[in-house]
């Protein structure tokens, strides 16, 4: 166990926890956009920034992947941290101020005026790459550079379609609905910032609703080994 | 609505701030909804539950299945709690008492907690403008006492106070409309939602708490016990309420009316009828008189769609 102090209230927490995850346990909330606790952190979007003193040496860091310590000093919300916090949700409200979650966050920290950055609804954040390559296990999502850090290069997502099965997780995770399904006519569409791709879906023998993108029942067949009979019906008539 | 199935489920919280080992029946489809509502509760929320089902399943003397602070209301003022908690927050903070933070405030309650006994309450309270979310449970009766019929109870229902005779149709009055009332009250958000869709119920209940002010959610809930079905039917249901119109989805931002998964086409009644025994004295007539006004209704909610997406475009 470590001995931290979040806030000046002494909690313990286990090696290896992040302190996003020990301010959690102990109903300490921190802001941010892009942790999912599921998936592995990618220190994106910056909106989890603290202010952490160890050996009497302040630095602002992400506390989305930055593993307690013993004898730490985090502080959720000091001068620095709000500062840096603040700078962090105009970069975001500059690149997306339509986002229902960015704007949110906008209003809390009363943040109106824009930078002069260009304006994209993808913001970065890698957690569609994250949940493809962890979850799905597709790897079908390709991301070059992201984030605040890499802010003057140009951002780059790019979906590999022929490995895409249409699952739609990355779209759920998105924070900005940069990525989006929709179904219709037997036939599922996703939107994603650069490109436009429509997948055939799969007809249920029974009620004849279209249930399934076909890649995706392909690729539950080859995970589960069952037969082809299986996957003929809907959930509901299954 | 979109479909996300199989991958997504993964990335929604593992963590349960409603603890297993309550005492829900079998098959339960309410308790279901309020563990996925639960998941989309922010750890500063203050839950505020009305007698009822969810609260006797919940918190059985000395056990309480909650991980959140907690508080039992009676029947008729889970609103009038759940305000006076939001003032006593908004005071305490004013005052340096606590820290000054975002916290929510959740009343729950069955349907015969909001429907019929603590309406007066709940219509103050909006009326107010407390900044509070208030979810209802609507199973269709008061189920916990034995299955008394409410005014949310849909009409031809058999229940123990609506018996089905040779001289009785079962309940005689047409389901209360309350999303429509809660409307009426001018508050921000208003939605209606369904345990058979979840990531739909979770970004609902996400939405009504980051609304400033009073927000409102209907949660249609199965009740196998006392709609007499099978118990593993209760995802089923709800997916043909929603399918056969009886229970549409749909949400409602400043008033303006949003459907989230219009049906093109609507499934006979008779699919969602049939497996539940307090509907099984209907005869075929009687079926579709009930469903000819379940369509009328499902084609007025459409219209009131359009006009007011019309209106707000203007």
């Amino acid at each position: 166990m470590v001995k931290l102090t979040i806030d000046g209230k002494a909690i313990e927490s286990k090696e290896g926890k992040t302190i996003i995850q020990a301010a959690s346990d102990n109903n300490i909330v921190i802001p941010t956009l892009c942790y999912n606790e599921e998936l592995t952190p990618t220190g994106s979007c910056r909106v989890c920034v603290v202010e952490v003193i160890a050996d009497g040496v302040s630095t602002l860091v992400s506390s989305c992947d930055t593993p307690v310590k013993e004898g730490i000093e985090v502080y959720t919300n000091s001068e620095n941290a709000i500062k840096a916090r603040k700078y962090a949700i105009q970069m975001l409200y500059s690149q997306n101020s339509e986002a229902p979650a960015i704007r949110a966050l906008a209003g809390k920290y009363n943040i109106t005026e824009k930078l002069p950055v260009e304006e994209s609804e993808c913001i970065g954040c890698g957690r569609c790459y994250k949940v493809c390559s962890e979850v799905v296990e597709r790897k079908c999502i390709d991301m070059s550079v992201g984030g605040l850090s890499n802010m003057n290069e140009k951002l780059s997502v790019k979906w590999n379609f022929d490995n895409c099965i249409a699952c739609g997780a990355c779209a759920y995770v998105c924070p900005t609905h940069a990525v989006s399904i929709h179904d219709e006519d037997g036939v599922r569409t996703m939107i994603t910032p650069n490109a436009k791709h429509e997948f055939s879906m799969k007809k249920c023998s029974d009620c004849g609703k279209y249930y399934a993108p076909n890649v995706q029942i392909e690729w539950m067949k080859e995970k589960t080994g069952l037969s082809d009979d299986k996957f003929d019906r809907c959930m509901d008539c299954r | 609505m979109e479909d996300y199935n199989i991958f997504a489920s993964r990335v929604v919280t593992k963590n349960e701030p409603l603890a297993p080992g309550h005492r829900a029946c079998i098959g339960c489809g309410e308790v279901l909804a309020m563990r996925l509502a639960a998941k989309a509760f922010n750890k500063n929320t203050i839950v505020v539950n009305a007698t009822g089902c969810m609260e006797i399943i919940a918190s059985q003397v000395p056990y309480n299945s909650w991980r959140l602070p907690w508080i039992h209301t009676l029947f008729e003022n889970a609103a009038a709690v759940a305000s006076g908690i939001e003032s006593a927050i908004k005071v305490l903070s004013r005052k340096n008492r606590i820290p000054e933070e975002e916290i929510h405030v959740v009343a729950l309650g069955g349907d015969g907690a909001t429907v019929d006994i603590g309406i007066q309450a709940l219509s103050g309270a909006f009326e107010r403008g407390h900044n509070i979310t208030y979810i209802c449970f609507d199973n269709e009766a008061y189920m916990n006492t034995g299955i008394q019929r409410s005014s949310a109870t849909p009409f031809g229902a058999s229940t123990t106070t609506s018996p089905a005779g040779k001289k009785s149709i079962g309940q005689s009055t047409w389901k209360k409309d309350t999303p429509s009332i809660m409307v009426a009250h001018n508050i921000p958000y208003v939605a209606t939602a369904c345990p058979s869709y979840p990531f739909d119920l979770m970004e609902k209940i996400e939405k009504a708490l980051s609304t400033n002010g009073p927000s409102y959610i209907h949660i249609f809930s199965v009740c196998p016990t006392g709609w007499r079905t099978k118990s593993d039917l209760a995802i089923r249901l709800g997916r043909l309420a929603v399918e056969t119109g009886v229970f549409p989805l749909y949400e409602v931002e400043n008033g303006v009316y949003k459907m989230n998964k219009i049906e093109t086409e609507l499934k006979p009644l008779s699919l969602y009828t049939k497996p539940q025994g307090r509907f099984k004295h209907l005869n075929d007539d009687q079926l579709s008189a009930i469903e000819a006004r379940i369509h009328s209704e499902y084609e007025a909610l459409k219209e009131k769609c359009e006009l007011t997406q019309v209106r707000e475009d203007m």
